[in-house]
């Protein structure tokens, strides 16, 4: 239907046929919030069982030699010496699938926008989707830690915060390094407590633990590494957060570098081997869509606490 | 203004319930998996049980971690085809029981009642997916802000409650075999008491803070100090259903069966069961045992 512009010509007038309702912006598509918090290198590599036979690796340890054993007094110049014996046992990993696919209408990919968000925008973020799988999984881990610190009804507290620094500096052969995670919550708790702790009473301590965000980095408390994360598990009612030196969780992958001459297209295969993962591209023709899928294979375990001292970190989630 | 009632009519009207317009809201958070609840002999904690009285008496109570099920983690496995789903922790209920811990079963049956896990529809902020949340059967969803941890109403008497059950009666599984909580030890009963002295010692010594902010603070510990020293010690009562086999399940047993028959070796297989020489001695004994005849009715 025509439009008669009558004067003065506006611009009300003329959007219907001439102009538009709305233009982009200038400037890459912006993409939501997200934690990205990584814990990929916090978790050392246990093993790869590539071409192994198994799912399982078993990492041996041995105690009571060495530092652990001293000498015994002998009672004449003539005693027998008595050899004494050793210890050994194992920790185990195994490992599991992990999927993650998209898939895009060949239509939806013809008309997509040159910055639009399609699929090879989002077969880049796979890598990121491994960190936030890797983060789930430690903090599941975590949940499986023997010794605990707080309870479940309460808020973490600087006498909790003491205990777990107690006992960490009581555990025979302790050497110093922790690294805690908590979720936010466990951290404005241990804020609001320190308000009633005298010694604590610094500009710079408060500033500190109130500045911790997620992913943010550490924040060194006590002698420990405190990281804060949203994705730490809660049971319903608690936030199960932990505190554990380096290497207490470690991971095993299953190098995907056999599937090379297996994939469907190899040329398009995208196979990174240190982290178990292979992206493949596949379609169907019948129903004109095109998709991407993300197979891994990884797991992670808990090592004994007599190789890395470990407790949970207990509070109420309200 | 107030609102006015709806005047006399032949028909029935209803306040607006928006529930039945929108449907029930679904949870705005990612999915959790299902999860054991995990008992370590060392850890207790001191939680208020409502008694048959309606009052509620302190206890030392079993702390419990809920501990996830996910394939990867902990000796959790992608299962084989054909297999049923449960073998997909069988190995990490093993593994936790090799370390001491005590996970309690999902199908445990704990006062005539089982089924401690829970769930609700919730869909994630981020990717929209559709998916399960679970809690505990103790825990009541409250309406989540995006982006938000989903936080839960507690029967916290109730769920302590359920923890001494697992002390003082233990629980029965639907295959017959049953399992309990040991008693607390002293020592560890001991060893909160001591700590939680040294809390208030230490808040005794921070004078400088103002007076009734001392006041408050001492008084919280003081009162941790008596309900921890007044909390009553749980112990055995007797199980509803006395079974020899305290804490292994049948299912434990088969797939350790599956193990030896698919070749592997007997020792490895004992490697990760605890106790196993005296358990194998125990059955040895039982099953050397003549069983006494039954009397005849004559």
């Amino acid at each position: 239907m025509a439009t008669t512009v009558t004067a003065p010509g506006s611009f009300a007038q003329a959007q219907t046929d001439l102009g538009q309702d709305y233009i982009f912006a200038v400037q890459a598509i912006l993409e939501e919030i997200n934690e990205r918090t990584s814990v990929l290198q916090m978790m050392p590599l246990l093993g790869d069982l590539v071409g192994s036979g198994t799912d399982t690796v078993r990492i041996a340890r041995y105690a009571g030699v060495g530092f652990a054993e001293a000498f015994t007094a002998m009672a004449t110049e003539t005693e027998q010496i008595v050899p004494t014996g050793w210890t050994t046992d194992v920790d185990t990993a195994t490992i599991a699938r992990y999927g993650l696919g998209k898939s895009e209408t060949y239509q939806g990919s013809i008309l997509n926008r040159a910055d639009g968000v399609d699929l090879d925008l989002l077969v880049a973020k796979v890598p990121e989707s491994v960190e936030k799988t890797m983060r789930d999984l430690m903090f599941t881990t975590m949940a499986t830690i023997t010794g605990v610190v707080g309870t479940a009804s309460t808020a973490w507290t600087m006498d909790d915060e003491i205990n777990l620094v107690t006992n960490f500096n009581e555990t025979s052969g302790f050497q110093g390094a922790v690294q805690t995670w908590r979720h936010s919550e466990q951290f404005s708790d241990l804020a609001a407590s320190l308000r009633n702790e005298p010694a604590m009473q610094e500009p710079g301590v408060l500033s500190a633990i109130q500045g911790l965000k997620v992913g943010g980095g550490a924040f060194q408390f006590l002698g420990f590494d405190n990281h804060s994360s949203n994705d730490v598990t809660a049971s319903g009612a608690d936030h199960i957060g932990a505190a554990f030196a380096p290497g207490a969780i470690g991971r095993v992958v299953a190098s995907t570098m056999p599937l090379q001459g297996r994939v469907r297209d190899p040329s398009r295969a995208m196979l990174i081997p240190q982290i178990g993962l292979v992206i493949e591209w596949d379609s169907t023709s019948g129903t004109a869509t095109a998709k991407f899928d993300a197979n891994g294979w990884w797991g992670t375990a808990l090592l004994s606490s007599t190789l890395f001292p470990q407790f949970r970190i207990r509070s109420i989630n309200d | 203004m107030p609102i006015p009632e709806t005047a006399e009519t032949p028909y029935e009207v209803q306040p607006l319930n928006l529930a039945t317009v929108q449907g029930k809201r679904v949870m705005q958070a990612a999915a959790t998996p299902v999860f054991h609840l995990v008992h370590y002999p060392d850890n207790w904690e001191v939680g208020k049980v409502r008694m048959e009285d309606g009052s509620l008496v302190a206890h030392w109570l079993p702390e419990m971690s809920a501990v996830p099920v996910v394939p990867g983690v902990c000796m959790c496995r992608t299962i084989k085809a054909g297999e049923p789903p449960e073998s997909a922790y069988q190995d990490h209920l093993a593994w936790l029981r090799s370390r001491g811990q005590i996970p309690i079963p999902m199908d445990a049956i704990i006062g005539g009642s089982s089924g401690y896990v829970r769930n609700v529809t919730c869909q994630n902020p981020h990717t929209k997916r559709m998916g399960l949340r679970h809690f505990d059967a103790w825990s009541t969803p409250k309406v989540t802000k995006k982006g938000k941890t989903p936080k839960f109403l507690r029967d916290e008497a109730g769920f302590n409650s359920w923890r001494l059950a697992l002390v003082q009666h233990g629980w029965t599984l639907p295959d017959g075999t049953s399992g309990r909580i040991p008693n607390p030890d002293p020592d560890v009963i001991a060893a909160a008491l001591g700590l939680a002295h040294k809390h208030l010692e230490r808040k005794e010594s921070d004078t400088d803070l103002p007076d009734r902010a001392y006041a408050r603070e001492l008084g919280k510990r003081k009162k941790i100090v008596e309900e921890l020293t007044g909390a009553v010690v749980p112990s055995f009562i007797g199980a509803p259903i006395q079974h020899t086999q305290p804490d292994y399940s049948a299912v434990v047993i088969k797939m350790l069966v599956a193990r030896i028959e698919a070749g592997e070796g007997l020792a490895s297989v004992l490697a990760d069961v605890p106790d196993a020489d005296e358990r194998i001695a125990a059955a040895v004994t039982a099953a050397a045992t003549p069983t006494p005849k039954p009397k005849s009715r004559k």
